[in-house]
């Protein structure tokens, strides 16, 4: 009888399902966790100063900003229901109703304001152009600025100007890092330091709720070893995957490659105030049409990257491309001869120890050669690099890159050349540039502002301090069965949506 | 002699740490950050200040039992190193234990049955076990354990029972086969130089198993050459643990330098350093102690030497 009772009790279940429709079953077979992986551990939790890639790329699915990009990185509201601009110098954000933190808290315009006080004290992305904030009524607050700036909605949609709560931000700022509370899809979980973050679903996310519920973010610091995890299945993404490893994923029929055009420029920074053949505008323009760029694409980068020939990522906004890029080493013996150096010089570079900026290094020693600049290649670590800089070293090349995280040029013009700027590492100080750059950023968008980036555009077409070799792809390895993974240019990728399919 | 070493020892850190280039606030704060701000993160930091005031305040600091607050995440330094320690002895004793298993029996074996075929076999695996970088090791062992067979997890630990002793397996390997080929030919030696003294053919002769002539008469006396190269090796193998958990994504203190030096973060280095010296010197008076107890001799030069006082 009991037997009899059992068969009933499923019969019914399975009719039950099947009425259903295929949902429950279809579900069965989702992964609860996603478990992703990146060499580097995070910097911080606090996103407000994580500012790094590899610090966004977790802390990017606890935080939302008032801006945020959509999937062709056009800005959108985010955080924010609507704005607009009251005069060239006060933008008007309406905040949107009903959002909470992961506390249970609701976000008010009070926490809005403290964020942008609190970003303008971090410095960087308001580079010291914010007036303040102040609440203008229900739900809006006016954010003020002392000079005009049209791309201040890209600014705030990076993932470092994310909102943050006051009242717990305020109790205490430095253990902030190790309790972030947001108003992303996912919230903290737990976290071993160096080892591995757990977040789990915010179930009372203002969009919809994350579709898996935990996600896990592993630091592997071997690129062999993030491979093989994804060939075992024990992790579910792989990011920084090198360009020679790409085939190798493809080859496996349960592994798949995603691959995205990044906001990332790797950039050889001349010295123009050098005292030396690289102060000359023609023995840089020379150098600039020597480089062989797509042999370097394709010998180096085994093709995942994009020759670049302009200083600005093709999918940013006001990005224009150059024609007088392109590699010609006829002309530029010419214009090693113009400059009289004909016989050619020794100079140096500067790079850091990753292998993919060594190789290339090395490519452009060859490549230089053929117009006899004879270049010694210095590997050092950035922040010595960068100490050098900053305690006045001499210089000539060095190799770099930018990460434009606005996808707006103007930051690009801003931080490379502007004089006063600590990322001109081209020594480039020209007061005439300081003024076309002042006119075009304050100038609101349209022909006129157009007009004007062309006039800034062209000192770097001139004068060449900076050259872009080029645009990195970004390269993912994933399990075949990742879906609705939403690819990010500046690698804050998205899990809000993605699910993984149990093998 | 522990207190010279770390004094030498961090003098050493503290110094490379202070004239390397980089600037902790630049790292923490990211490129862009404002003058400004870099500026109030240094003076927070207090790196402003002269290099002897701030290795005196280390020290002062050291003496409490304070290794400071990590630059990078304000955090004391102190919780850091506990909640990686173990995970790094849990690895570090493992590894010591696989090789004194393996290496001892295989020494004993090999120095028994000299120059015979399975000697010769042992020696020149031996030979190219210790030869064998780790990296390549480790590489080699995930790929046939781990993608191909799918028998232990490519790297991280895992938590609980008996999913942790799993995932200790291949860093275990990694770590200790080295080691145990390095025990194995010491033992060899060390066998070789006692077997052929009278006493063991009186104890033969005696008529005692060969069991009892091995472990009681020929190990007893061969095993101080074999402690000193354990003790010895055990800097060595707290310093493979730097590379064994990097590959691995093993969560000890080894893993945690490697970050702390990409963060230029001093005291967490420092941390670190006097956490390693101190289990060094730890060890080597263990190994002192082991010495008076295997060998009368050396017990009563102890005693002798008390009475002197």
């Amino acid at each position: 009888m009991k037997k009899f009772e059992f068969l009933l009790k499923t019969a019914a279940v399975l009719a039950a399902a099947l009425l259903m429709g295929q949902s429950p079953v279809w579900a069965a077979e989702l992964k609860d966790t996603i478990v992703f992986c990146q060499g580097n551990d995070l910097t911080t939790m606090d996103i407000s100063i994580g500012m790094q890639e590899r610090a966004c790329a977790l802390t990017n699915n606890m935080f939302d900003s008032l801006f945020t990009f959509d999937k062709d990185m056009n800005v959108i509201p985010d955080l924010a229901e609507s704005y607009k601009w009251l005069d060239d110098r006060t933008l008007e954000v309406k905040i949107r109703k009903g959002v909470k933190f992961h506390n249970g808290s609701e976000m008010t315009a009070e926490d809005v304001v403290f964020t942008m006080d609190h970003i303008n004290e971090r410095g960087s992305l308001f580079a010291g152009n914010y007036e303040k904030t102040d609440i203008t009524g229900d739900n809006t607050v006016a954010i003020r600025l002392k000079s005009p700036n049209p791309p201040l909605v890209n600014l705030l949609a990076v993932p470092y100007a994310a909102v943050l709560p006051k009242a717990v931000y305020v109790a205490d700022p430095a253990g902030f890092a190790r309790k972030p509370i947001g108003t992303g899809p996912y919230k903290l979980k737990e976290f071993q330091e160096g080892d591995y973050y757990t977040l789990e679903r915010f179930d009372d996310y203002w969009k919809t709720p994350a579709k898996t519920q935990y996600l896990t973010l592993r630091i592997v610091p071997e690129t062999a070893q993030r491979i093989i995890l994804l060939e075992t299945g024990e992790v579910d993404v792989s990011y920084e995957i090198p360009g020679s490893s790409v085939a190798r994923i493809k080859g496996d029929t349960k592994l798949q490659v995603i691959t995205r055009d990044s906001m990332k420029i790797i950039t050889l920074s001349l010295n123009c105030g050098s005292k030396g053949p690289l102060g000359n505008a023609n023995v840089r323009r020379a150098i600039q049409k020597a480089i062989d760029k797509q042999t370097i694409v394709d010998s180096f980068l085994y093709g995942y990257g994009k020759v670049s020939n302009s200083i600005i990522p093709s999918s940013a906004k006001e990005f224009a491309e150059q024609e007088n890029y392109k590699f010609d080493v006829e002309e530029a013996k010419k214009l090693m001869k113009e400059a009289g150096y004909e016989n050619g010089f020794s100079t140096t570079i500067w790079t850091d120890s990753n292998q993919t900026n060594t190789e290339i290094a090395q490519a452009l020693q060859a490549q230089l050669a053929q117009i006899d600049i004879d270049l010694s290649i210095v590997v050092q670590d950035p922040n010595t690099t960068f100490s050098r800089l900053t305690a006045g070293d001499d210089f000539d090349m060095i190799l770099d890159f930018f990460n434009l995280v606005s996808a707006h040029a103007d930051q690009v013009y801003k931080r490379l050349l502007y004089s006063t700027s600590t990322s001109n590492w081209s020594n480039y100080k020209n007061p005439e540039y300081d003024k076309a750059y002042d006119k075009y950023s304050g100038t609101v968008e349209g022909p006129e502002r157009d007009a004007l980036r062309a006039v800034v555009n062209n000192f770097f077409v001139e004068d060449v301090p900076v050259i872009s070799i080029y645009n990195e792809t970004k390269i993912i390895g994933a399990g075949a069965g990742l879906e609705g993974f939403i690819t990010s240019p500046i690698g804050s990728h998205e899990y809000q949506e993605a699910t993984v399919k149990k093998n | 002699m522990t207190i010279p070493v770390l004094i030498g020892a961090t003098f050493l850190v503290f110094t490379i740490m202070h004239f390397a280039p980089g600037d902790p606030a630049r790292i923490i704060l990211g490129a862009g950050a404002s003058e400004e701000a870099l500026e109030a993160m240094r003076d927070q930091l207090g790196i402003n200040d002269s290099f002897i005031l701030r290795y005196g305040r280390f020290m002062l600091n050291l003496m409490k039992g304070d290794l400071g607050t990590s630059y990078r995440n304000g955090q004391p330094v102190t919780g850091l190193i506990l909640g990686r320690l173990g995970n790094t002895l849990y690895l570090a004793i493992s590894g010591i234990l696989f090789a004194i298993i393996v290496g001892i029996p295989v020494g004993i074996i090999s120095a028994i049955k000299q120059y015979s075929t399975l000697d010769n076999v042992t020696m020149f695996i031996t030979l190219f076990v210790t030869a064998m970088p780790t990296f390549w090791l480790a590489l080699i062992l995930v790929i046939v354990f781990s993608v191909n067979l799918g028998w232990f997890p490519a790297s991280g630990m895992a938590k609980g029972f008996p999913g942790f002793l799993v995932s200790l397996v291949l860093p275990t390997l990694t770590l200790g086969c080295g080691f145990a080929a390095l025990i194995a030919r010491t033992t060899r030696s060390s066998v070789l130089d006692v077997v052929r003294q009278e006493y063991i053919d009186l104890a033969r002769a005696k008529g005692l198993p060969e069991r009892t002539v091995i472990w009681k008469h020929m190990m007893k006396n061969a095993l101080i050459p074999i402690i000193t190269v354990i003790g010895l090796n055990f800097g060595v193998l707290l310093g493979g643990s730097v590379l064994t958990e990097s590959i691995f994504s093993w969560p000890g203190v080894g893993r945690f330098v490697v970050e702390s030096i990409s963060f230029k973060d001093t005291p967490a280095i420092l941390g670190c350093v006097v956490t390693l010296a101190i289990l060094f010197t730890l060890v080597n008076l263990i190994v002192d102690l082991l010495y008076a107890f295997l060998d009368p001799r050396i017990k009563s030069q102890y005693r002798t030497s008390r009475g002197d006082n």
